[in-house]
């Protein structure tokens, strides 16, 4: 499949599949998988019929791309590792007691992977454990894909083509993205201390104006060495692209970006709505360790931890400083 | 009703109650029975209310009294009366030593089984010293003191009769009797139940041992800066300016430090107000940058109680889930904290 990959114009050195994703074959070497732009499959332009993965005709790919694709997500010797893992941890959830789901479901937006088809919720969390943000939406992107996640792995290079390239000391770990304690535990079905903590979806109306809050890490613009989440403002709504709860790196960027935002949208009051939105936040996350707590198991051991260590972040939200102004518009705006 | 703990027998309580009614106080359709707690007062008839009035005569300060051998007194060189120290003495006895003891020494004994480090970690990061450092004996005894006084009049009492009621969110509010004394009066279906005071959820296990939720929480003590001034929060409830817990602490102001006597860093009901009162009292002080100095004591609170947590994450059983669910309870007390009101 490798060289198929190739001769479709990706690049790989150094990588080879290990037990459960990818091993640098000489960890003296840097290790590289580049994929060609045309190889990244938008996961809106998939759709899985009888546990398949196939392309819809808006994919736009071409014919030898297309079979490469899909032989690719199909191999089942490629993906039985991963789909083993997402199968336990959604027969775990499923087995967890009824109030715990619930709070996840309800609380947490969990429910595609609590959904009573459980071949349907391992499929769900399959792809999302697959995906990465590529110009504005999650795309699949082949062989780099096979990587695990880890928030202090290679990040992916964005250009012409998507590439990871560094040094392993043996297993390629590959942080996709910008990660929460709970997207990652979403995601991948682990426990980990990330750096920041966004935001659940959320609405919060304050006099007549909502305030929605989405889960769209890609989409952002820069402004200086800080990124903000893009704004839409009508009006009586205004909706963010997702929203930076607290920072361990910088506590003080969160209210600040949020309250640069709001000011420069003429909401008054932006304090009380950032407030709002963070108590919104840390009652979930309080509520889910309060449904936990007459339990035990590994598995309502792992969330307590996500719990912990989500509001561990969301607590990192001190003070506040300046945010550069918005640029002005070119076309080289977008981050 | 925990299975150590014994049932009351009726004799001496029937005994008690009478004496307790002919030296002036009233007991009006209240029976002592097992409860989930241990023991409790119930309404006889719960078709009618209940009313308890406790005279001055038998209200009983807390620094008069000590333990004598195994038993609760008043302590020696205290004036009372042959009467009144006779009865109160006996009533604790058949109190402390008729089940109220075995309760108390049952959660001591569970603090007791806690690792060295996290017992250690109580005391001196959440003001639990009096559950884990000293005497097993003298621990129970403090416990059960601390448990069962009540606050009255700016001194802190044993209430015969009153210090039987276990607390709840609900519970009836002690107030004046008609000719003085301390009364309880109300309506209730099942036990009788003493409201708490104005302690948050740490403060209330500190005094009771269980974990409630409460609608406020006050930071735990702390030093912080605002600009080059040092703030000083302490966690004395009972030193306020208005009422217990709810109005603006006591500040003083002394060789460029600000010592606040408590502060409140979230309120369910008003949550607006921590921020409003904070911001008052440094404008009052000229004291700069006081958003600032705010986030950093809720972040210091959050971080303490998380850290709590997962100091208990690999633990179980029955006080190590208290514990965590009184974490809980504070961490969503800590969360309303939104904007700010002016004062």
């Amino acid at each position: 499949m490798t060289e198929e990959f190739r001769a479709l114009g990706g690049a790989v050195k150094n990588i080879a599949p290990g037990e459960h994703g990818l091993i640098a074959i000489d960890p003296a070497e840097p290790v590289l998988v580049r994929v060609p732009h045309g190889l990244l499959v938008r996961t809106e332009d998939i759709v899985l019929e009888d546990q398949k993965i196939l392309l819809r005709e808006s994919a736009g790919l071409s014919d030898p791309l297309r079979r490469f694709f899909e032989r690719y997500a199909n191999a089942v010797n490629l993906h039985a590792a991963r789909e083993a893992e997402v199968a336990s941890r959604v027969m775990t959830l499923a087995a967890l007691p009824d109030n715990v789901r619930q709070a996840l479901a309800n609380d947490l937006g969990l429910a595609a992977l609590l959904q009573d088809d459980t071949g349907r919720a391992i499929q769900s969390g399959l792809l999302k454990t697959r995906q990465i943000a590529w110009q504005g939406g999650p795309a699949i992107v082949p062989i780099m894909e096979l990587a695990r996640y880890d928030p202090e792995g290679l990040r992916p290079e964005r250009g012409t083509n998507l590439q990871i390239q560094g040094y392993a000391a043996k297993e390629v770990f590959v942080r996709y993205g910008p990660q929460d304690a709970f997207s990652a535990f979403r995601r991948f079905g682990c426990a980990l201390p990330e750096t920041a903590a966004f935001s659940l979806p959320s609405t919060v109306t304050i006099g007549q104006v909502q305030f929605d809050i989405g889960v769209n890490l890609g989409e952002g613009t820069r402004r200086g060495n800080d990124r903000v989440p893009t704004i839409a403002r009508d009006a009586d709504k205004v909706s963010l692209s997702y929203l930076l709860l607290g920072d361990r790196r910088s506590p003080a960027l969160p209210r600040s970006i949020f309250r640069t935002l709001m000011t420069e949208s003429g909401i008054n009051n932006p304090d009380e709505v950032f407030d709002l939105i963070v108590r919104s936040n840390a009652l979930r996350f309080i509520r889910l360790l309060q449904n936990l707590e007459p339990y035990e198991g590994e598995m309502i051991s792992t969330l307590r931890t996500v719990a912990r260590y989500q509001l561990e972040a969301i607590s990192h939200c001190v003070g506040s400083r300046k945010i550069a102004p918005a640029p002005s518009a070119s076309p080289n705006a977008a981050a | 009703m925990h299975k150590d703990t014994p049932s009351p027998d009726p004799a001496p309580w029937q005994g008690l109650l009478d004496e307790f009614r002919t030296m002036g106080g009233v007991a009006h359709n209240i029976v002592l029975r097992p409860s989930a707690s241990g023991r409790g007062l119930f309404p006889e008839n719960p078709e009618r209310p209940v009313c308890l009035l406790v005279p001055d005569s038998l209200l009983f300060r807390t620094r008069d009294i000590g333990l004598v051998g195994d038993r609760i007194g008043i302590a020696d060189g205290v004036e009372t009366e042959p009467r009144t120290k006779s009865f109160f003495e006996r009533y604790q006895t058949e109190h402390f030593c008729g089940g109220a003891r075995t309760e108390s020494a049952r959660l001591i004994d569970m603090f007791d089984s806690l690792q060295p480090e996290l017992r250690n970690r109580l005391a001196a990061e959440f003001g639990l010293k009096d559950f884990v450092v000293g005497d097993r004996e003298k621990r129970i005894f403090r416990y059960f003191f601390r448990s069962r006084a009540i606050r009255w009049r700016g001194d802190t009492y044993l209430v015969p009769l009153l210090d039987r009621m276990n607390r709840g969110e609900r519970g009836l509010k002690a107030k004046p009797g008609p000719g003085g004394g301390l009364q309880i009066e109300g309506s209730t279906e099942g036990e009788i139940l003493l409201s708490f005071d104005s302690q948050d959820s740490l403060g209330t296990f500190t005094k009771h041992g269980i974990a409630v939720p409460r609608m406020h929480a006050y930071s735990v003590p702390t030093r912080t800066k605002a600009g080059a001034i040092e703030l000083v929060i302490g966690r004395d409830v009972t030193m306020g300016t208005g009422h217990p817990g709810s109005g603006p602490p006591q500040m003083q102001v002394e060789s460029g430090n600000i010592h606040l006597s408590y502060l409140t860093v979230g309120n369910v009901k008003s949550p607006r107000l921590p921020r409003g009162i904070f911001y008052t009292l440094m404008r009052k002080a000229g004291v700069a940058h006081a958003e600032d100095a705010f986030d950093k004591i809720l972040f210091v609170n959050r971080t303490k109680f998380l850290s709590l947590l997962e100091a208990l994450e690999p633990l179980n059983g029955e006080l190590v889930s208290r514990l965590r669910r009184m974490a809980h309870f504070q961490l969503a007390a800590l969360a309303e904290c939104v904007g700010a009101r002016t004062l």
